[in-house]
């Protein structure tokens, strides 16, 4: 057993671990991507259910409650080495192509837009997220028995907590 | 107004008459509209965007309607000619060969058409987007899903690129005009009118009740849209 060996060895280790990482990293975009997704849906949901005179109670706290458990997972959803490469410019050509395939599969809404400055003032944005955390978990609390005008003013509070956060932290969409 | 002074208005001292007044108030509108529009698509204007979409939507059915019903030069029988027309005008253009048109050049007939069409897809589209969280949307929004209204959304802004390349055209047929050919194009569509020229007056038979019914008929379908879509 030579000091080779165990070069070798260690050699071996670093480059898992850090195939491993960058494994960890990609699938942890995907899961933040899919998880505001199907949080802007839940929220579209409620939107959707306050247009009504009589919105259905429990299907209107069933989505309140889907937005307010994905807003908990938000900070884990931002480790370090998960900003995601800068994409290339895309062409005029690809801008077209990705508008004209299905809406769930890859394309604009797939990528990334998470801001640098995530990782560069990490209390401020996880200041935001749990400004969103308490509006969306006092929404879902309310939602299934309060009065509509009072359900009604937690979801505007809480869209006002996505909307301020995304100012900060998100890439303005072109 | 009776026909006596509505000819002794279009073909006065003067000059001719290009453009009837509900056209010209069409035109200013739209401008400014879609100017709003543009103006509020972004930052929290989102109330005030989709009003400019459903003005949009009102006076571009009015139009095509007024391109049926309207003044000579404003209907789609007299200014939508065929390709040949439209490709030996452009060759006369560069020539500087063109006398000046009564109503759209068969070039600018096509363009308005584009417009027309494009303005019409974009307020529809308007109405089946959603923003990104889910919270602003057009009011037939909910009958999409969240990952298919930000699909349309994505066209929305693709068609918005798509009418700023037809309007800088526009506008940069009226600059080359202007400095080719010496014609003003804005005027008239502020007036109605162009010095000189013994074009024959304009008419049209719509009587200001049918105009007004249309209006509020296509006002009327579009507050229904936004209400109750």
């Amino acid at each position: 057993m030579t000091s080779g060996f165990w070069r070798r060895r260690a050699a071996i280790f670093i480059a898992l671990s850090a195939a491993a990482t960058s494994a960890t990293a990609a699938s942890v975009v995907e899961t933040r991507i899919a998880g505001f997704r199907d949080m802007g849906s839940a929220f579209k949901n409620i939107g959707d259910d306050l247009k009504s005179a009589r919105p259905n109670r429990a299907h209107l706290q069933a989505s309140a409650k889907v937005v307010r458990d994905y807003g908990m997972r938000i900070p884990t959803w931002f480790p370090p080495g998960s900003l995601p490469p800068p994409t290339p410019p895309e062409s005029f050509i690809d801008r077209i192509r990705d508008l004209l395939t299905p809406a769930d599969e890859s394309g604009q809404a797939m990528r990334s837009h998470a801001r640098p400055v995530i990782w560069a003032r990490p209390a401020e944005f996880r200041a935001a997220a749990a400004r969103f955390q308490n509006a969306s978990d006092a929404l879902w609390r309310d939602a299934g028995t309060a009065p509509v005008s009072v359900v009604t003013a937690r979801y505007k509070a809480t869209a006002d907590t996505c909307d301020a956060c995304h100012r900060t932290f998100r890439e303005k969409l072109k | 107004m009776s026909l006596v002074e509505r000819q002794a208005e279009e073909v006065g001292p003067k000059g001719t008459v290009l453009w009837d007044r509900p056209t010209r108030i069409f035109h200013w509108s739209l401008a400014l509209t879609v100017a709003a529009a543009w103006l509020t698509a972004t930052e929290g204007w989102v109330v005030i965007h989709r009003v400019c979409g459903y003005v949009v939507l009102v006076l571009v059915l009015f139009r095509i309607y007024w391109g049926f019903r309207g003044a000579a030069s404003a209907r789609f029988s007299t200014f939508l000619r065929g390709p040949g027309a439209a490709l030996t005008y452009a060759r006369a253009f560069v020539g500087r060969r063109t006398q000046p048109s009564v109503g759209h050049n068969p070039l600018g007939g096509w363009a308005i058409l584009a417009m027309l069409t494009l303005l019409l897809l974009q307020a529809g589209l308007g109405l089946f987007a959603v923003d990104e969280f889910g919270v602003h949307a057009g009011p037939l929004a909910s009958r999409l899903t969240f990952v298919a209204a930000r699909r349309v959304a994505a066209w929305h802004a693709l068609a918005a690129n798509l009418l700023w390349i037809l309007i800088g055209l526009h506008l940069a047929a009226i600059v080359l005009h202007r400095l080719v050919l010496a014609e003003d194009l804005v005027t008239p569509m502020l007036t109605g009118r162009r010095a000189g020229g013994v074009a024959p007056p304009l008419e049209h038979n719509a009587s200001r009740v049918e105009v007004g019914l249309v209006l509020a008929g296509l006002a009327g379908v579009v507050s229904f849209l936004a209400l109750f879509g």
